[in-house]
This record gives C-alpha cells, sequence and structure tokens, in this order.
C-alpha cells in the first residue's frame, strides 16, 4: 500500500468511515509502526480541537435591517405548503382556467353591456341610400357589391325618438 | 397577538409555511447568528457571509415544504447555506486559476508528515484564545481546504455526502481533508512558537 494511501486510511480510520475488516488492517498496520501510530494520535487530537473550537459569529448589523432585506425578497412569495394538495390542484387549475373565464366574463360584459336599440321604425331595404336631415345622427355606410352587401352605421344618442328622425327612401 | 419570541421551534415552523411571516421573522431571529457563522466559517468574508446568509433564508421560505422536522430547523438551514457558499465558491473558482497549494494536492503526494505538537501548550490557552487561533488557521487555508473541513468537523457530513455536495470524488475529500488538517496543525504550531508557548 501506498504511503501517501496508508495515511489517508489512518485518517479514515479516526472519522469512523472503513468498515471493520478494514479498520482492523489498519490497526494492524499501525501496530508495527511508531510513525503511524503519531500520526493517528496527532489526527485525532488535531480533530478534536477544530470539532470542538468553531468560531462562533454576530451579524455585523442590525438584526431589523437584515430581517427587512429578506422581508423584502420573500414579499411577494408565498411559501409553498406540500401539505394542501388541494390548494395546488386548484392553482393547476386557475392557471389553466384563467384565461378562458377571463375572456367569457368581458364577452359576457359587452354584451350586458350593449344598449338596446330603440324602435326607430325605419325599414332599410335594399338599394337604397340612406340620408338624414337631423345634424345629432351620424351615419355611416359601406356597400359592397362583390358580397352584396350594405352595412349601415347609426350613431345616434339613446334618448333621440323616431320624431326627430326623417328619412327619405328612394 | 400571539408571543413569538416564547413560541416553541415547530409552532413557529408550522406557522411560517402557512404563510405567517411574524413566525418565519422570529425563526430568523433565533438563528441569524448560526447562519451567518456557518457562511463565515466557509467564505471568510463578512458581506458575502451576509448576503448568503440572507439568500439562504429566503430560499428557506421558498422551501419550508421540502422542511419535515427530519433533521433541527437550524441543521436544515445549514445545509442550505452551506450549498450557497459552495455554489459561490465554485463560481469564483471560474474565475481564478488554482492556487498552488491546489495544484500540488492535485499532481503530487502529501509529502510533508504532521508536525506532533505537544498538547499540554495547547491547555495553556483558554477557550476563547483557542478559538481565535484555530480561526486564525482557518483563514489561511485555500478554500477548498477550509470548506472540507468546514463539512466535515461542523456539518458533521460523511467523505460521501462531502464529494456529492463538492462534486468530486471521496478521494479527493480524504486528501483535501488530510491536508487541510495537517495545515491547520502546522498553522497552529507556528503561532504557539511565536507566542513562545511550545520551542
Amino acid at each position: 500500500m501506498k504511503e501517501n494511501k496508508i495515511e489517508l486510511k489512518i485518517q479514515a480510520l479516526v472519522d469512523g468511515e472503513l468498515t471493520e475488516s478494514e479498520a482492523e488492517q489498519m490497526r494492524e498496520c499501525m501496530d508495527n509502526d511508531v510513525r503511524l501510530q503519531i500520526l493517528y494520535a496527532q489526527l485525532i487530537q488535531t480533530k478534536d480541537l477544530i470539532s470542538k473550537h468553531e468560531m462562533s459569529r454576530i451579524l455585523p448589523e442590525s438584526g431589523d435591517f437584515y430581517w427587512t432585506k429578506i422581508a423584502q425578497e420573500i414579499g411577494g412569495v408565498e411559501p409553498a405548503n406540500q401539505g394542501s394538495n388541494n390548494s395546488l390542484v386548484i392553482k393547476w387549475l386557475f392557471r389553466r382556467l384563467a384565461p378562458l373565464l377571463g375572456i367569457a366574463t368581458i364577452v359576457l360584459l359587452i354584451t350586458l353591456q350593449q344598449p338596446s336599440v330603440p324602435d326607430l321604425g325605419i325599414e332599410f331595404k335594399s338599394d337604397h341610400e340612406l340620408e338624414l336631415l337631423d345634424d345629432d345622427i351620424e351615419v355611416m355606410t359601406f356597400n359592397s357589391i362583390d358580397d352584396s352587401i350594405s352595412i349601415v352605421w347609426l350613431d345616434y344618442s339613446m334618448d333621440l325618438q323616431k320624431d326627430y328622425m326623417e328619412l327619405w327612401l328612394d | 397577538m400571539p408571543d413569538y419570541s416564547a413560541a416553541d421551534e415547530p409552532r413557529l415552523v408550522d406557522g411560517a409555511k402557512s404563510g405567517d411571516m411574524q413566525s418565519f421573522e422570529e425563526l430568523v431571529s433565533r438563528y441569524r447568528d448560526k447562519v451567518y457563522t456557518r457562511a463565515f466559517s466557509i467564505m471568510r468574508n463578512e458581506d458575502l457571509a451576509v448576503d448568503l446568509s440572507q439568500n439562504a433564508w429566503v430560499k428557506a421560505w421558498q422551501r419550508l415544504a421540502q422542511f419535515h422536522g427530519d433533521a433541527s430547523f437550524a441543521t436544515w438551514l445549514n445545509r442550505i447555506v452551506t450549498n450557497l457558499c459552495l455554489d459561490e465558491l465554485r463560481r469564483q473558482k471560474r474565475l481564478r486559476t488554482d492556487s498552488i497549494e491546489e495544484i500540488e494536492e492535485a499532481t503530487g503526494p502529501v509529502e510533508n508528515r504532521m508536525e506532533i505538537q505537544e498538547v499540554d501548550p495547547i491547555e495553556k490557552l483558554n477557550q476563547k484564545e483557542l478559538r481565535e487561533r484555530i480561526d486564525d488557521a482557518m483563514d489561511k487555508l485555500s478554500d477548498n481546504h477550509r470548506a472540507v473541513l468546514v463539512l466535515y468537523e461542523y456539518e458533521h457530513l460523511e467523505y460521501k455526502e462531502i464529494a456529492d455536495q463538492m462534486d468530486t470524488s471521496i478521494g479527493t475529500v480524504m486528501s483535501r481533508l488530510f491536508y487541510a488538517r495537517k495545515k491547520l496543525a502546522a498553522l497552529l504550531g507556528e503561532e504557539l512558537k511565536r507566542e513562545g508557548l511550545i520551542e
């Protein structure tokens, strides 16, 4: 066995890292070698010295300041609680369903907020041009010959009644 | 309002797990020096030790669910801060060349025998003085040697666990540990000689 390897084995013996048979083999080696016996004693002494004399230190800044920095870091983070599997499932579902729920909510709100169109007594017929006398009502039209459609936008105040409108249909 | 300072540790841990920041703050208050001490033992730099110990608390908060009480809360915390310190050492090592010590360790056998010191002179020192001497000697070790010594002697990890944490072989751990002890004993001996406690 190489000398260096023997020294490391002696150390392993001191540290209790050898199997029983390996430990026995090393003890036999030591019996015939004073130098190894001294090394063994020295390692025990050093190990004992170090392990029992760790220098305790005190944080070099105030506890409040130290905590404030930690609190800032964790402020927005909830600790993951492994015990509540239900909450994990809920979070998982929420992450996936939230976009759909959001879109559905928006559509619902838009639908509910649509003003009901008052009955103006206007009948649109094809190939007619729309004219209005009242300046309070704006009209935009879109005609597409290819698609055979005409779209008319009427922009008017909700409180306008049909009495205020006059239409001439050609 | 509950008296956090009087609460026992399991209660505080449970409170923190359920999101109670005050419970967690009390845990920080109880163990901040211990966590800082561990970080400093490895890094030997005050600012880095403060930063890494704070990062350890943040990680602990995020991973509270993984703490099941198998070890004590302090031990669990020390493992977190130790890992962060080893990560930092790896990061630093990438930024600089290996020290002569490490080259020697990697390329050749441990040539020098441990110097034999008498126990008596050490006993002449009181505990505080002895701690200071050992701490000074620890300061002079290379990062890798000091880290392996801290993990073995203070964190009580086995060779295999240290090898895993440091991404190295058990043989390297054994070699570093031996070299670190040898060097520390020699440094301590020099110090005692200088002070006239031994010849």
